[in-house]
Formats: structure tokens, sequence, C-alpha cells
């Protein structure tokens, strides 16, 4: 038994044990401000990216590189699985493999550096699995982990007398950041291809990444019809850990390569691997692309049993996909003075040619429904066959603190039976989270909206998601009597016995157990429950395998319940009862 | 929409049931494997996967807790990929993982080959006997991938009190297993 089994060996614990680390919340009295904050994403690192040769731009000699001028290291890598008529199956072996820096040119500084912080972090990692075959790994050997490692690049940049990595730059949006540095965020111009940047960032020193989406399109024939991406700018100046270690499969394929818009790049790829690169030297800096050339589609038929099925771009795809890359870019340096430059969050409703308006906002305290009108420009379609969705969407109370919860947004019928409208739902549930209601009455909040997206899935292609509409929009929300019904109604006035699910065993039955109900408050949207489950962790009293608790109004109508909030709203005096997984039934006393 | 709404779709075979569990909850997958398998690319191949995996396994299963089934599956094949796609990569959040789970296992018990699922059940159990706040914040560590400084930015608390936390659950874990589990 190892490290890794007792990581797979997690993935066998309770459903709710899972659930309750997503969506639960500290005790109150813990935390710094008795509310949780949403996990803070780490930065993107552009360290999936390979360069391989080099051309020079713009200077009246070109002259090629190969795979040597930037290789850093050369070994041997144990797997254990291969890949035999289609499946995975447990093989282990041994492959070759070879290292490459995407930092600069053998010779240069930039590149010394590089192969300089691969040794030591290599070096690090393996003395540490060393030390703990022997148990003598210090304690804080991987805590200090990342420490380290920034500490051993700021030596090496000095000793080499390079620009350290610098300080990562957080610009608001993404089209900020485009601006910013200068680059076109779309390109759409080209029928046999677009190029959408969803996400990246940049250093004040310099360098910087774009992870963008390519999309083909569907009556061309092509096995791959979309490729993630991403593009990353190495000033040769600074100090860059960018490497990448490569399976030496043998099949690799080089191709020199003019892309439309006149620039000389190597393309590179190999039919038995996904990866696949498209190199620039710029002089000033190394820019190299990488993108899944061929899509693995895996599919898990048993625990640990995996077939695979390559799907793989055609020699014009990837040439479009250079195509679609200015790589004659000037991409300005970028400083905190321009992230303070960006401009204050636009307080229009109509942007870009596209209207967001807030149509109604309710509560009952715990749960918020906020209900928002989109318009297109005239003879624009919103898409039918997908979601729309926002690229970031945040609930914040006037402290900038989120508002934690489900979160879900659901399209609704606006009536008006136009194309280029459309009625969004967007629904925050703090009910299954317990705690206090944070929408109360007299509470002010601001929805911020970025984008409008398309987001559609399919097996071919996967996930979609196209930007349909940039914008940012905040819009305030205040919750008063006038939108909220803040009434709560008790529906066990001494303590009664209710059986809940404790957990439940790999067929999915649910072990049940009684325990005392001494509360059942009923809200509009959402049902709260107090009960005394001694020791359990969790004790389900709505949600059984087959059967769920329900709200049955008067008229016989049923709203079921999920994490605690109601399906739809209801008007707590047409409720008749409750009806619990159990089949306790709580009636509802007259208003 | 609903998780009742969301499987019902995928009852009635309707491939809307995938756009709307991308809507609820493709974020927190897209987080969950990027963490895992630290780069874009592959996470988002994982969530896809995910959506496949779960198409094609709802039904005939009808799971309980919607978000914790599908987040076990892009959890697993984040993981998987880790193993023989994206080894060479040398996640080090992944190794450190790795580690830290590594010195929850009592000497007695290195050799012991155990079958996931056991396993699975008897760290069920011993998270059973923890606090609700211990539970989270190793869950978060080793389940979600969070690094010790992402965990204390969502509860509030200091990275030496995440950390800490961490080390007195590990050291418990450690002994439950010698004591109770695979000590065989």
């Amino acid at each position: 038994m190892n490290g890794k089994n007792m990581l797979f060996g997690l993935q066998y614990i309770g459903d709710d044990l899972v659930e309750n680390a997503e969506f639960g919340q500290f005790s109150a009295d813990t935390g710094k401000n008795g509310k949780p904050r949403r996990a803070i994403r780490r930065p993107l690192l552009a360290a999936a990216l390979i360069g391989a040769a080099l051309l020079l731009v713009g200077c009246a000699v070109a002259y090629v590189l190969n795979l040597e001028k930037i290789k850093i290291s050369a070994g041997t890598e144990q797997r254990d699985y291969s890949l035999v008529d289609g499946v995975y199956v447990k093989d282990p072996h041994t492959v070759n493999t070879t290292t490459l820096t995407l930092a600069g040119l053998e010779g240069s500084n930039a590149y010394k550096a590089c192969a300089d912080f691969y040794v030591f972090k290599e070096e690090y990692t393996a003395n540490g699995e060393k030390m703990a075959e022997n148990g003598t790994v210090p304690e804080d050997y991987w805590e200090t982990y990342s420490d380290v490692m920034d500490a051993k690049a700021r030596e090496l940049a000095e000793k080499y007398g390079l620009k350290p990595e610098g300080k990562l730059l957080e610009f608001r949006t993404n089209r900020n950041l485009c601006d910013a540095l200068d680059v076109e965020r779309f390109d759409r111009s080209n029928p046999d291809i677009s190029v959408n940047i969803n996400g990246g960032g940049c250093y004040d020193t310099g360098n910087f990444w774009l992870n963008m989406d390519f999309a083909f399109p569907e009556d061309k024939g092509y096995e791959v019809l979309r490729s993630p991406g991403t593009l990353a700018w190495n000033r040769k100046d600074c100090f860059s850990r960018d490497y990448l270690t490569i399976t030496d499969s043998g099949d690799w394929i080089e191709k020199n390569y003019t892309t439309a818009s006149g620039s000389q790049v190597l393309i590179l790829h190999s039919p038995s691997q996904e990866t696949g690169l498209v190199l620039c030297d710029r002089g000033e800096a190394m820019m190299a692309l990488v993108f899944n050339a061929n899509i693995e589609h895996l599919s898990e038929e048993d625990y640990g049993v995996f077939s695979s099925e390559f799907v793989r771009m055609t020699d014009r795809q990837l040439e479009l996909v250079a195509d679609a890359i200015d790589f004659s870019v000037q991409p300005r340096i970028l400083t905190q003075a321009d992230v303070d430059a960006q401009s204050a969050v636009p307080r229009e409703a109509t942007q870009n040619g596209y209207t967001l308006t807030l149509k109604g906002v309710e509560t009952d305290g715990y749960v918020a429904r906020i209900l928002l009108s989109l318009a297109a420009p005239e003879g624009t379609a919103f898409p039918t066959d997908g979601n729309l969705i926002f690229a970031e969407d945040t609930l914040v109370d006037e402290n900038g603190v989120e508002a934690m919860g489900a979160f879900s947004i659901e399209p609704v019928d606006d009536g008006d039976g136009k194309s280029n409208t459309a009625d969004l739902l967007l629904i925050r549930n703090r009910a299954m989270e317990g705690g206090s209601a944070p929408f109360t009455a007299g509470t002010t909040w601001n929805l911020y909206l970025v984008d409008i997206v398309y987001s559609a899935w399919n097996a071919e292609s996967g996930i979609i998601r196209d930007t349909l509409a940039e914008g940012e929009w905040m819009i305030p929300i205040s919750f008063d009597g006038e939108n909220g019904d803040y009434r709560e109604l008790e529906l066990v006035q001494k303590p009664i016995t209710m059986k809940a699910a404790v957990s439940y065993d790999e067929t999915g039955k649910a072990a049940l157990e009684s325990f005392p109900v001494t509360s059942v408050k009923l809200r509009r949207n959402c049902i709260l429950l107090t009960a005394d489950v001694g020791e359990r962790i969790s004790a389900d009293f709505f949600w059984f395998r087959s059967t769920r608790t329900k709200a049955v109004l008067k008229d016989g109508t049923e709203v079921e319940v999920l994490n605690r909030a109601f399906a739809k709203p209801l008007d707590l005096d047409s409720v008749d009862y409750i009806l619990f997984a159990d089949g306790t039934k709580l009636p509802v006393p007259a208003q | 929409m609903d998780d009742n709404k969301i499987i019902a779709l995928f009852f009635a075979r309707n491939q809307d049931a995938i756009r709307h569990t991308d809507a609820a909850y493709g974020r927190r997958l897209f987080c969950l494997a990027e963490r895992i398998v630290q780069n874009d690319q592959d996470a988002e191949e994982s969530v896809s996967d995910t959506y496949l995996q779960a198409w094609n396994t709802i039904p005939p299963q009808r799971p309980t807790h919607f978000y914790a089934y599908i987040a076990k599956i892009c959890r697993n094949f984040s993981l998987k990929k880790l193993d023989w796609k994206n080894a060479q990569k040398r996640k080090a959040e992944i190794v450190t993982l790795t580690q830290e789970m590594e010195s929850c296992i009592p000497d007695t018990a290195r050799e012991n080959e155990l079958d996931a699922r056991e396993l699975g059940r008897l760290l069920d159990a011993f998270l059973r006997t923890q606090t609700p706040d211990n539970q989270m914040v190793f869950l978060r560590r080793f389940w979600y991938a969070d690094t010790i400084g992402e965990i204390a930015a969502r509860y509030g608390i200091s990275e030496s009190a995440v950390q800490m936390r961490l080390n007195r659950t590990k050291n418990r874990l450690s002994a439950y297993l010698a004591k109770e589990g695979i000590q065989v």
C-alpha cells in the first residue's frame, strides 16, 4: 500500500462527506468572519508547453533549429499501463523521455537557468521520495515545496542575469488582459477556423500566456472539431521555468510552415500523442502554442479499465491552427499600473449590443431567485440547443463577501416568442448549508456578471463554450419587504422521531436510523430541520434513494425538495402538508 | 435546474441533461480536475469524460447525491490521467498529496495490498469519527486537492491552523488504520 492507494481509496467514501466538503461551512466561531469564502483558483501556469525548433522572423536569414537546441534532459520513466487493442492494460514498463525548455535556445542564459531549475526540481522530488521510503522525510519537506522552488527560481535568475519571474498581474477580465497586451481576443473572420481566448495571465516582467479554444466547421468531415490550446510568450531576458517532458515515441513529425500572415513556424505533432505544437522564435521571445492535435477519448469500462479512441487533426487543420495565431504580435510589457488603470465596471445595461436587465428578485432569506432578461441585437438568435451562462457570476454583499451555496442558472420562457430575447433565472441556495439567513430584509448585494456565454456538450466535441457577447454587468440587488417573504412556519410543536439516511451501501440502498427532531421550519423556498443526530456526521431526512421529501399543496400538486430547497417557490397559504422521505406527514398550520 | 430535474433528463435520454449538469456544476468540476491535472486541457477533458460517463451510467444508476456522483467520476478520470498520460509532468501538488497520504500508512501495513473499496470503507468510517470541520479540511486537501492556502482562505482560518488540523487528523488516521483496519 502506498499514498496513491490512499488517494484512490478516498474515492469510495460516502457521497455525503464529499458534498459536505464542497458545500458545507465551517463552524461559525472558527472563521475570521464566520463566512466561508470561495476557494481561490490557483493561477494557471503555462507549464504544459513545448518547443522544438526555431526560425528567426524578421531577419533576412532564417535558420532552422532542431529539437536538440532546446533539449535540457533525456531520461526514462516508468509507466503503469500500455494501450493494447484500444484498451489500457496494466503493463509496467519503461519509456524514454526528452525534456525541452521553452525559455530559450541552447547556450542562452534563459536556457541554462531553466535547465538548472529542472535538475534542481527533479533532485528535490527524488530526494523526497527516497526519504519517504526510508521514513526520514522532514515534516515540512513537501509543505514548503512551492517556497523552495520559488526561491530557487529567484536564485537562478540572479545567477544568470535574468529578470525574475516577476509578479503575476491579475486583470479583472480576459478582455481587459487582451486589451492591455494589445492582442485580439477573438478571431472569427476565417470560415475554416475560429479562435477564442478564454483565459490567461501575465507577469510584470513581460512573460504571459493565453488559453484559447480552436473550433472547426462541422461540415468539413474533420474528426477533431474543437481543440484547446495555450500560447506562451517567454522573453529571453526573463527567467522561465517552462519545460515539458515528452515521450520519445519515435513518430514525431516536424514541418516548416509559413503562416497565412507570413510568419515562419515549425509545426510538431505525433500520431500517437495528443499534443501538437507550433513554435516561432521572435528574437526577443519564444512563442509556443501547444494544443491538442489529436484527441484521445477515454471511457471507463470498469474501475481501472479504460478504452481509448484517437481522433486526429488533418495536415490542413494543423496549418489552420498555425494560421489562426498572429506570430508577429508586439505585446506590451505590463505593470501593476495597467491593472490599476482598468476602467470601473460599466454600469450600462447594454454592452456590445446586448442588454442585460434585472427583471425580478425574490427571497425567503435563504434562497435568492434572480430573474434576468437578456436581449441580443435585432436579427440575432440565441442558440436553443444549449445553455446561456456567464463566464463569471458572483453575488457579493456590501463588504465584497460572496454569497456561498449552490448556484444554478435556468432558462425561463419569457413569453414574447422572440429569438433574440431570453430570460434566465439565477438561484443562489444557502438553505442546504444551514446557518443564518444571508438575504435578510435590508441587505444589499451586487450581482457581478462577465460575458454572455453559450455552453453545450456533445460526445464528439466535449464541452463547447462560446462567448456570445463580452461585457461586465454589476447589478445591485436589495432585499426588502416587497421582494422578500420571510415568514417561517414551525411544523413541529413537540419533538418527534423521524428516520434519516445515514449511509448507503454499494448498491445505493440507504441505511436508516431514527432521530429526535425538534423543529421543522417551512419557508417559501426552503425547509429547515433541526434534529439531534448525536455523533452522526450525516443524516439526510429529505432524500432517500427512492423517496424524496415534498410539499403537497391543497390542490394536490406536489413540489419536491432538493438540498432543502423547493423546486419552485411556495405560496405558504396554499401548502397542505409536508411529506418526508420516511413517510412522516407534517400538516401546515392554517395562517 | 435542480438535480431532480437533471436526473429526470438523464432518464429521458435527453441530452439537455448534460448541458444542465454543465451549467450547474461545470465550474466546480473543472476546478476539481484542474487542481489534480494542473492544466486546462486535461481538466476540460476530464470534465467532458465525466459527462460522457454520467450519460452512460444514468440510468441505470440514479445517484442520490448527484454532485458527489459526478465529482467522483471527474476525480477518478483526473487521477487516471495522471497515471499514464501525464505522469511525466510530475505534478508537484499530487506528489505532495501522495507523500502526505503515505505518511498516514502505519509501517505494519505498507506491504498489504488492500482493495480500494475496502480502503475506502475504512477511510469513510474513520472520517465519520472526526469533527465536521476536520472532515472538511481533510477532504479539501486530499479529495479536492486544495492547497493549504486555499483551504485557509476558504474557511477563513490561518494556514498554520489548517496545517495543524491536517497533521492531527493524519496522525489519528494512522493510528486508526493500525488499530482497526489493515493490520492483518
